[in-house]
């Protein structure tokens, strides 16, 4: 038995080979080639059917890809049935056992592994006060809150001390401000235990808020992977580009290194892949759009206001530029008014060319 | 919404009013014969001496025959029905074949189900010709009408298998595939699933396929009369033999009397199980 | 910290089709023998020549006839049964729907303090022992002078009979989701177009699946029957009782076997599409 000093996985990351899995005649994963490293916590992002699920449970073991392999470490798990990979997973309604209280939900993988009955007893105990859950041991799920029952789903994974974590859209169920609460609470036990972690999920902001790394998904396929930032400033798609976040996309030609005619002005564009003339897409955030006095700047915009809303923190301006429609978010000091036509610039380097 | 209470009253007549009107009055005659009144024979006035005639071998023998024929039909049944009801759970292919060959013996009426299997298990009968042509004995068994009452547990299991199955695989359906997974993922092999999770969450609908098979048989009349054994024969047999053989009414009645409450005892513990089975559901 | 990730795997292969697809057949073919060989059976022994007795090891009849049913059909009271039993299920299952119909949309679109001792006293035909009903209704008939009537069979045969079709009804009743009445009421339906255009046709289905279930009940009644009707009436299961007693004959009990058996099995089948499992559930095991 490996007692290991901080944190617990002994297996070195997760890896995808270029897993293949059909559900009849439609293709739910359609080669996803991916390498996670040990510890870190990596999110499948995208909108549903896209093959995030699937792929978690493939990971978890509950279905075999049709072609593909999926490694822990070095070892190949594709045969290994679910209840012999030491994964832990915390499902979206959180599948807590309705006929056993809360200590013996927790004590359930533990009783599974024939872990012996003072040990069980002791990391229960942790787990529960990790968790706050001291108090609740002997209520049965159905006298728990949806929180509280969160929890409990939390602390019955970790407290396997699983090589690899797994999180269905854990927080789906939760209200808002409490899901704010909470990801940042996983996110810092994740951290604490250093396990290596795989978290699904269609929410941007949590992907954004909770990850090491994005691998945005669509229809089956990656289309890119990074950290946060990375994906936001530098989206590869005009569907990443879209999906984190709001995005402005305009079609247009290649004119130059790095300038790309668009039917509402010359744009030149940040650094990154060189253009090869034809036909691109531009996109940028609304967030870097600037009104700015009419004069001379590279990246200006003119655009009608046809829309002005107020958000709280910022004004969200609807544009309409010569037939195009661009979002653009202003500080609340805004003054212009509906009907109002303004000049917008936007920094070269926020600009990227999207595919 | 409140309904007014002469509007309810009103709906409701109609349908329980009838069930209760002839239900109160075929019992409260079987309660009034069982104490001497409403007598056929002789003069009616209260009294115990038909409770009392009771006391005796052929009664007891008679109840612990009915108490056998029930658990044993009960029991037998689950014996198929519940390992069928599990495998049937995950859809496969097949399930749906097997769904509707299963169902056939529920539309099958009592005493066709009783000379289905007499005629298989006859002298004459497909089971003999089978063990003689492939030599296993050399001449053909007698099994009908058995003293221990084996022919009627084997029609009551055949008769009764699809209707607990069918309440089982109501029951395993409210349990959420995702509880099972969480069991799975959390290292329970799959029998270990089954002991530790899908076993205590489907003891309700047991306890409910359990009850309802017993109560079904354990006053039956028709099987056992045409496959039972000569002697002992089952409750109902006897109050029927007590009734219109030997016009003793009054032991007759106190026979219907004690089936009639085992079953209304059962059906007790049928509501009380129902009950914990719409909670499961949550 | 558990080896578990770390030791080998003990030699679990996913074989697709073998094991699984194995059990799968193996299960529909036990199934297969125990379900229709004693149908199967009964039919062989109706057509059995009388003149070319079949008996042991043969595993079939040496040749085909049908004497037996000739037979049955002349010399017994088949006819008059057949008859009665016909007349008697339409009857009984008309009268069952209509005392029904209010209780079981009281029971299932209402609240009301008592609907579960209301539910138990519906179940309580079904599950009360059969031959207690049959003798001592039947002795209170004689009271009245019901007893030996065709009116006595009916009323008996609908206490045993509407229970399913109460149950099947409610559980239809309270399937219609209540936005949907709502949104007639909204749109200007009165109590009597409610009726007419949204609550009749949406429990048609479950309709359908009573009347099957209550006329096939009618028609397999044997205790009660037994008891009140004969010997002035017969119906199809009291003689096939006569034929599986005294006078046992395998070949005429088959016969009568089927005759009861197949208007029953294929009113089921016709009703297919209306006898979906909740339907069934709901007759049995639901509270």
């Amino acid at each position: 038995m490996c007692a290991c000093a901080a944190g617990f996985p002994a297996v070195s990351g997760l890896r995808l080979r270029n897993v293949v899995r059909h559900y009849g005649g439609f293709t739910a994963v359609d080669g996803v080639d991916l390498d996670i490293a040990k510890g870190e916590l990596v999110t499948l992002l995208g909108p549903s059917g896209c093959g995030k699920t699937t792929t978690l449970r493939m990971v978890a073991g509950f279905m075999a890809p049709d072609s593909g392999d999926i490694l822990f470490g070095e070892r190949r798990m594709n045969d290994v049935p679910p209840h012999r990979r030491n994964t832990a997973m915390v499902f979206q309604s959180y599948a807590l056992f309705p006929h056993m209280t809360v200590a013996e939900n927790i004590a359930f993988g533990l009783k599974m592994r024939k872990i012996p009955a003072a040990e069980q007893t002791r990391r229960i105990g942790e787990a529960i006060d990790t968790v706050s859950l001291r108090g609740l041991e002997a209520r049965r799920p159905g006298q728990l809150s949806g929180g509280q029952q969160q929890r409990v789903a939390l602390a019955r994974a970790i407290v396997t001390q699983p090589d690899i974590l797994l999180f269905d859209e854990p927080l789906s169920n939760l209200d808002a401000k409490l899901r704010e609460k909470v990801r940042l609470e996983i996110r810092e036990l994740q951290k604490r235990l250093g396990v290596t972690t795989l978290y699904v999920t269609h929410d941007q902001v949590e992907a954004l808020a909770i990850s090491d790394r994005i691998v945005v998904m669509n229809k089956g396929r990656i289309e890119q992977v990074g950290a946060p930032e990375t994906l936001y400033r530098s989206p590869v798609t005009s569907f990443v580009a879209d999906f984190l976040g709001a995005a402005n996309i305009v079609p247009g030609t290649a004119a130059g290194d790095h300038l790309v005619a668009t039917p509402i002005g010359r744009f030149s564009v940040g650094p990154g892949r060189k253009l090869g003339g034809g036909p691109v897409k531009i996109s940028w955030r609304p967030e870097d759009m600037r009104v700015v006095a009419p004069g001379a700047e590279a990246n200006i915009v003119g655009a009608r206001v046809r829309g002005v809303v107020f958000c709280g923190s910022f004004i969200e301006l609807v544009l309409d530029a010569a037939g195009q429609q661009l979002r653009a978010q202003v500080d609340t000091g805004f003054r212009g008014r509906e009907g109002d036509m303004l000049d917008f610039a936007v920094p070269s380097d926020r600009v990227r060319v999207v595919e | 919404m409140r309904t007014d209470r002469l509007t309810l009253v009103l709906l409701i007549l109609p349908g329980a009013g009838f069930i209760f009107l002839f239900l109160a009055a075929a019992i409260a005659m079987t309660v009034l014969q069982s104490v001497g009144l409403y007598s056929l024979v002789g003069e009616s006035k209260l009294t115990f001496e038909h409770w009392l005639s009771l006391a005796d071998r052929t009664f007891i023998d008679s109840f612990l025959f009915s108490l056998k024929v029930g658990v044993g039909s009960a029991f037998g049944t689950l014996i198929f029905s519940y390992p069928l009801a599990l495998f049937l759970r995950r859809r496969r292919f097949g399930t749906q074949l097997i769904g509707s060959i299963i169902k056939i013996p529920l539309f099958v009426p009592a005493l066709v189900a009783a000379f289905l299997i007499l005629n298989v298990l006859a002298f004459h009968g497909i089971l003999n010709s089978a063990l003689l042509g492939l030599g296993i004995i050399d001449r053909p068994l007698r099994m009908l009408n058995d003293k221990f009452g084996w022919n009627v547990l084997i029609i009551q299991i055949w008769k009764n298998l699809p209707f607990q199955l069918l309440i089982l695989s109501a029951t395993l359906e409210s349990i959420q595939t995702d509880v099972e997974d969480a069991a799975r993922n959390l290292g329970a092999s799959p029998w270990r699933v089954i002991r530790h999770v899908i076993l205590p969450l489907s003891a309700p609908g047991i306890l409910i396929a359990v009850v309802l098979v017993f109560i079904l048989t354990f006053g039956d009349y028709a099987i056992t009369k045409v496959a039972g054994p000569v002697y002992p024969s089952s409750l109902s047999v006897l109050m029927y033999t007590e009734a219109f053989t030997l016009q003793q009414w009054g032991a007759a009645a106190c026979i219907g009397v004690v089936i009639t409450f085992a079953s209304l005892l059962f059906v007790a513990i049928y509501a009380r199980a129902a009950r914990a089975v719409a909670e499961i559901g949550r | 910290m558990t080896d578990m990730a770390l030791t080998i795997p003990p030699p679990y292969k996913r074989r697709r089709i073998g094991l699984k697809g194995f059990l799968v057949g193996l299960t529909v073919a036990l199934l297969l023998v125990w379900t229709a060989v004693p149908l199967f059976m009964a039919v062989m022994w109706s057509l059995v020549n009388p003149d070319d007795p079949w008996s042991p090891p043969a595993v079939l009849p040496p040749s085909f006839s049908l004497a037996q049913w000739e037979y049955v059909f002349t010399f017994s009271e088949i006819g008059k049964a057949m008859a009665t039993s016909f007349i008697l299920a339409p009857v009984v299952t008309l009268l069952s729907f209509i005392l029904s119909l209010p209780t079981a949309y009281a029971i299932g679109r209402l609240t009301f303090r008592g609907k579960e001792a209301l539910r138990l006293l519906i179940l309580l035909p079904i599950v009360l022992p059969a031959m207690v009903i049959a003798m001592f209704l039947s002795r209170t008939f004689q009271t009245f002078g019901l007893a030996q009537t065709f009116i006595g069979l009916v009323l008996g045969h609908t206490l045993l009979s509407m229970p399913y079709m109460l149950r099947i009804l409610a559980t239809a009743f309270e399937a219609i989701p209540q936005d949907v009445i709502d949104a007639a009421k909204n749109l200007g339906a009165g109590r009597l177009e409610l009726v007419r255009h949204v609550l009749v046709p949406m429990v048609l289905p479950g309709l359908m699946a009573g009347s099957v279930f209550t006329f096939i009940t009618s028609l397999e009644e044997f205790n009660l029957t037994f008891v009140i009707g004969t010997p002035t009436f017969q119906t199809i299961p009291t003689v096939l009782f006569d034929y599986l007693g005294y006078h046992f004959v395998r070949t005429n009990a088959a016969v009568v076997s089927i005759v009861l058996m197949v208007p029953s099995i294929a009113l089921l089948l016709i009703a297919e599409r209306y006898l979906k499992t909740e339907y069934l559930s709901s007759a049995f095991g639901k509270l």
